[in-house]
């Protein structure tokens, strides 16, 4: 069973490292079509919805073990005391 | 680590590779909503199934809670389904023989083929109901917290692949076990309406001694301030019938051997040949049980506790006295010679000029030395009575005084030898329980109208569990929930 935890934790490390890699990638690609010399309005808006997706999406990249640890914090205070009132 | 554990950190790591791989999807760089949808729906997925992992205890815990409620355990409707289906099986297998003996006749055999037709239909319905109930049972009872585990991981599964089994799974364990604590009680909802219905039929068949269990359960016998009698007799009596049960050496006792029925019953405590009553005479079972877990085999107790008018004293004797005692202190002091000398000083309530009788009753090798009172006026008389109490030699001191003061203290001494152990009184067990109730005249139209009103019964429940459980998926976020079985 660890060697199924270990592969999912690798898995989970090797995507984080492709997300990061593709945040670069979306930010340049859409800086690219955002600032490239086409009189396109609509190039230019998907440019500009790239780069902001890109930055969310890193947003929530950056805090994903913040955001987990958060949620089995509160589950957790919570889970006790209802245990606690309970039993 | 135990297979709940490894499931669980299992969907842990699942539900941050699923977070993850949500915010890689969000993160692409293709301009297409479809794609940035799900991205943002496996974002949630992941903390969601977080959520699940951190109150997984809490979950299964509820759903015990609630079926708690109905004042049975899953092992007691295991036993009763397994009586249930002994009895069916019995009657099936009776039928069968006869219906193999008539069909020797010559000729019989299409009579015999010819009812045995419908009977065999109705048999089945109630034998495969049963035990369908019987399967699920033991599969909730032996595995509710793999399963469920399994439903937490396969929800966590990247691209809500597991999503729907998962919910699923979650919710089918939660509510069965929730709900299978009430079969006992949707039984009786629903047979006791087709019994009025056929009123005349149906009081052939003996439902009750089948339906309604007998209790074990365990508990300790005790004074107001703790103490405990060691080796008594508890009885507990209804109608005629007097059950009595050995109150061990820890001031335990238990109805294992002889489980009591339901009923209300009157309770008394026998102790070094005094008959005492409880602060709580009538008991009801099961409703004055408290199904506390704290032995799996008998999760039922009942404690029975001594009014304000009784000490139990160390190693073995008992005061009891005709007004309330409103504190006991007991000290102990150990002698050179290694006896043992004991003070139990009692403050006791009783109006001026009341004439107040204690009883204090002790093994014989024990030894009453003195007693010792404040504020008391009027002639203190002692009385001796040596008594047998089922083999053990007991001395009871009478004691009996005027007081005139509305409380006052009352020391007594006592020294036992060193060699005084607790005695074991002789004790004859309670009889045994008679056999089940025979199936009376009306035979075949009782089994006919009792037999499909039980497979619908049994066939109902099912689906009521089935419909809790697809609106509990729903919850969980399963969006086209499944059930593993149908009741209908």
């Amino acid at each position: 069973m660890t060697t199924l935890t270990e592969f999912i934790s690798s898995l989970t490390q090797t995507v984080v490292s492709a997300a990061w890699a593709l945040f670069l990638l979306t930010w340049s690609i859409g800086w690219i079509l955002r600032g490239s010399p086409i009189p396109f309005l609509r190039v230019k808006r998907t440019g500009q919805d790239l780069i902001e997706d890109a930055v969310w999406a890193a947003f929530w990249l950056a805090i994903g073990s913040s955001v987990f640890a958060l949620v089995s914090y509160i589950a957790g205070s919570v889970s006790n005391a209802t245990v606690n009132v309970g039993g | 680590m135990s297979f709940v554990n490894e499931l669980l950190l299992i969907a842990a790591q699942l539900s941050v590779l699923t977070y993850n791989v949500g915010v890689l999807l969000y993160m692409l760089p293709l301009p297409m909503r479809s794609v940035k949808y799900l991205g943002q729906r496996m974002i949630e997925d992941g903390i969601f199934s977080a959520v699940l992992i951190s109150i997984f205890a809490t979950l299964l815990y509820a759903s015990d809670y609630v079926g708690s409620f109905s004042g049975y355990t899953l092992g007691d409707i295991a036993r009763w389904l397994h009586k249930l289906i002994n009895y069916i099986m019995t009657e099936y297998m009776t039928f069968r023989i006869m219906a193999a003996l008539v069909s020797l006749v010559p000729g019989g055999g299409y009579i015999a083929s010819l009812i045995l037709l419908p009977y065999s239909i109705i048999m089945f319905g109630m034998i495969s109901s049963t035990s369908l109930m019987l399967a699920l049972l033991y599969i909730i009872s032996g595995l509710k917290a793999e399963l469920a585990a399994l439903g937490v991981a396969l929800y966590a599964l990247p691209l809500r692949i597991g999503k729907n089994a998962g919910a699923s799974l979650l919710a089918f364990v939660l509510v069965a076990n929730a709900l299978l604590h009430f079969l006992p009680k949707w039984t009786f909802f629903v047979l006791g309406g087709a019994s009025k219905a056929w009123a005349e039929t149906m009081n052939s068949i003996d439902t009750s001694e089948a339906v309604l269990d007998h209790y074990a359960f365990w508990g300790v016998v005790r004074d107001q301030w703790g103490n405990r009698p060691s080796y008594g007799i508890i009885y507990f009596k209804h109608g005629d019938s007097i059950y009595p049960y050995q109150i061990y050496m820890d001031g335990s006792y238990h109805t294992v051997l002889y489980p009591l029925q339901p009923s209300t019953y009157s309770v008394t405590v026998e102790y070094m040949g005094l008959r005492l009553e409880p602060l709580r005479q009538l008991v009801n079972i099961p409703g004055s049980l408290r199904l506390t877990y704290e032995y799996s085999d008998i999760p039922y107790r009942l404690d029975v506790e001594m009014g304000r008018n009784i000490v139990f004293l160390w190693p073995q004797g008992v005061i009891h006295v005709n007004s309330l005692v409103s504190s006991a202190i007991l000290e102990r002091n150990l002698l050179g010679n290694g006896n043992i000398n004991s003070t139990v000083t009692l403050n006791i309530e009783a109006p001026p000029g009341a004439t107040i009788y204690l009883l204090v009753s002790l093994p014989r090798q024990c030894i009453f030395y003195s007693m010792t009172t404040v504020y008391t006026v009027g002639p203190i008389t002692t009385d001796k009575e040596l008594r047998s109490w089922r083999g053990i030699p007991v001395t009871i001191y009478v004691i009996k005084m005027t007081n005139s003061e509305p409380s006052f203290n009352v020391s007594i001494n006592y020294y036992c030898p060193s060699s005084t152990t607790p005695l074991r009184p002789e004790y004859s067990p309670p009889p045994l329980r008679e056999g089940d109730g025979e199936a009376g005249s009306n035979y075949f139209s009782t089994i006919i109208t009792f037999g499909i009103a039980y497979a619908t019964t049994m066939y109902s429940f099912l689906a009521i569990i089935a419909a809790l459980t697809i609106g509990l998926a729903r919850f969980l976020g399963s969006s086209h929930p499944r059930i593993i079985f149908r009741g209908y």
